[in-house]
C-alpha cells in the first residue's frame, strides 16, 4: 500500500522553484490499523519557508492521494472511531451461515468455461455446499455476532435448513408428538 | 637415597598432614557444570516464540491469509445471500403447537382477544424490535394438535394456520405494527411510567399494504365482506364445515378487533395512562382528537 502511493507520487513530473526550495518530508509510520486506505502524505516546509507552494497545493498530487483507493478485505479488529471489530465484508458476500452454525458457499468456476464441461459437472457447480469445520471457525471469527444472530425472514429459501430436526443425533427439540 | 629412605620420609609427612574429611575435600577440576548466564529474562530464552521462522518473528499473518496462496474466503465468486438484510423485516416464529402449550398452561387467557402482547407477557416468546423483528409469524407446526377457539392477531400467517384456526370456529387477523408500537406492546410498563400519550399505529410500509388489505390473508386493513367469503373459501378448499360464529356463545370476543389507528386493546391513541394516580387522562381539545382520529 505505501510503495503504492510513493510510486504515485514518483509518477509526477518534479517541480522545481528557484528561491523556494521546499523540504518536504514525507511522514508515514507504519500505520496501526490494516484500513488505511488514504495516504495523506503530511508535508512540513522549511522553518524559513513559508511558501504555500507546497506539494500539498498541488492539483496532481491532491488528485492522486485522494483517488488512491486500495482495496483492504482484512478484519478489523478495533474500528479507528469506536474501537470495534468490524466484518470482513468480502466474507458474508460470498458465504452463508445457517443457524446451527455452518457456513454455505458456491462452487468455484461455476461461471467459467461452462462449455467443455459435461451436464453432471454443471449441475454440481449449481449446487450449494458446507465449507469444512476449519473454514467455519475461520469464517466466524471474521464477522460480528450479528451475523451468527438468527434471521427469521418469512421468504427464506434458506429455511428449511437453519435447523436439523430430522436426524436424531442433531435434533435439539424434544419430539412432541409420536 | 633408597626406596626405603623414600617410603619413611612419606609415611613421615602423612602422619603431619590433616586427615581427609568431608572438610577438606573438593570436586576434580572440570567435573561439574555451571549453567551460562543468559541474556534477558528466563535466563536468554526465547520467550515462548519457539524457534526459527514466521514463529519467532512474531508475524501474526491477518486472518484467512495464506501466505501468498489466493485465499479461501475470496475464492468464489459473489453470491447474494445477504442483499438487502437492512431493510429486510424479520418475524421471530412460534408455532400453533407452541399456542396451544402456552393455553393449556394457563398462560394465555382465551376469553380475550390474544395479540403479541399477550403473548409476549407469556413470557416464553422472545422478540426484540431494536433488531428488526417485526411481530409473530405464526408457524404450523403441531397444526394436527391445534384445538381451541380463539381470537388471535398476528403479524403473518400462512394459509394452513389460517384453516386450522378457522376449522376450530376461531378467528384470526394479520395486523402490521411499526417498530415504535412494538416497542409499547412488548414493554407497556416501560412505556407508561414515561407519562406520554399513546401514539397512533402508523399505517404499514408500501411493500407489505398488499398483503394487510388482502382477505386471504386475513388482513386487518380487508373488508369484513371478503373475509367471511374467503373463510367459506378456504373452508371449502380444506374441507371443513366453518363453525357458526352468530350463535357462539363468546361472539363478542370473537367480533372483536383493534382499529387500524390502535395499539393497546381497551386504550385508544391519545389516552394517557397514569400508573401512579391509577387513572387514565383523556385529550379533550378538538384538535387533539381530530388528530388521533386520523
Amino acid at each position: 500500500m505505501f510503495r503504492c502511493a510513493i510510486t504515485a507520487i514518483r509518477n509526477i513530473r518534479p517541480i522545481f522553484f528557484q528561491h523556494y526550495a521546499a523540504r518536504i518530508i514525507y511522514n508515514q509510520p507504519k500505520s496501526f490499523s490494516t484500513l488505511n486506505t488514504r495516504i495523506n502524505p503530511i508535508v512540513y516546509t522549511g522553518c524559513s519557508n513559508n511558501s504555500n507552494l507546497s506539494l500539498l497545493n498541488n492539483k496532481q498530487v491532491l488528485d492522486v492521494s485522494n483517488n488512491l483507493m486500495v482495496p483492504a478485505r482484512t478484519v478489523t479488529k478495533f474500528s479507528l472511531k469506536k474501537g470495534k471489530r468490524k466484518t470482513v465484508k468480502a466474507a458474508v458476500k460470498r458465504f452463508l451461515r445457517l443457524n446451527w452454525g455452518v457456513w454455505i458457499r458456491t462452487k468455484i468456476g461455476r461461471h467459467k468455461k461452462l462449455w467443455k464441461k459435461s451436464q453432471p459437472q454443471k449441475r454440481r457447480l449449481r449446487q450449494h455446499v458446507f465449507v469444512n469445520s476449519t473454514q467455519t471457525v475461520l469464517l466466524d471469527k471474521m464477522v460480528t455476532k450479528y451475523w451468527k444472530r438468527p434471521k427469521y425472514y418469512v421468504d427464506d429459501p434458506y429455511e428449511p435448513y437453519h435447523t436439523r430436526e430430522e436426524f436424531h443425533i442433531t435434533r435439539r427439540k424434544p419430539r412432541e408428538s409420536y | 637415597m633408597g626406596s626405603r629412605q623414600i617410603t619413611e620420609k612419606s609415611l613421615v609427612m602423612l602422619r603431619s598432614l590433616p586427615r581427609l574429611s568431608l572438610a577438606n575435600i573438593r570436586d576434580n577440576p572440570g567435573s561439574k557444570h555451571y549453567p551460562k548466564r543468559g541474556r534477558g529474562q528466563h535466563s536468554g530464552d526465547k520467550h515462548g516464540a519457539g524457534n526459527k521462522g514466521s514463529g519467532q518473528r512474531q508475524n501474526y499473518m491477518r486472518l484467512g491469509y495464506e501466505t501468498g496462496n489466493n485465499p479461501f474466503y475470496l475464492r468464489m465468486p459473489h453470491e447474494p445471500y445477504y442483499r438487502g438484510h437492512h431493510h429486510r423485516r424479520e418475524y421471530p416464529p412460534i408455532s400453533l403447537l407452541e399456542i396451544q402449550k402456552l393455553i393449556d398452561t394457563n398462560r394465555i387467557d382465551i376469553t380475550k382477544p390474544i395479540d403479541i402482547a399477550s403473548i409476549v407477557k407469556s413470557g416464553l416468546y422472545r422478540f426484540f424490535p431494536d433488531q428488526k423483528h417485526f411481530g409473530i409469524n405464526l408457524t404450523d407446526e403441531g397444526v394436527d394438535l391445534f384445538a381451541t377457539k380463539i381470537n388471535i392477531e398476528v403479524q403473518w400467517a400462512s394459509e394452513l394456520v389460517i384453516a386450522a384456526i378457522e376449522k376450530n370456529g376461531g378467528v384470526i387477523t394479520t395486523a402490521y405494527y411499526d417498530p415504535h408500537s412494538l416497542f409499547l406492546l412488548k414493554n407497556p410498563k416501560k412505556f407508561f411510567e414515561t407519562g406520554q400519550a399513546i401514539p397512533r399505529r402508523m399505517i404499514p410500509p408500501p411493500d407489505v399494504i398488499e398483503y394487510y388489505t388482502s382477505a386471504e390473508k386475513r388482513g386487518y386493513l380487508a373488508d369484513p365482506e371478503k373475509i367471511s367469503q374467503e373463510r367459506l373459501r378456504l373452508s371449502q378448499k380444506y374441507g371443513y364445515e366453518l363453525p357458526k360464529l352468530e350463535t357462539d356463545q363468546y361472539f363478542n370476543m370473537l367480533c372483536e378487533r383493534k382499529d387500524p389507528r390502535q395499539i393497546f386493546y381497551g386504550l385508544e391513541p391519545g389516552w394517557v395512562v397514569n400508573l401512579k394516580d391509577k387513572c387514565i387522562l383523556k385529550p379533550r381539545d378538538e384538535e387533539l382528537l381530530q388528530f388521533y382520529a386520523s
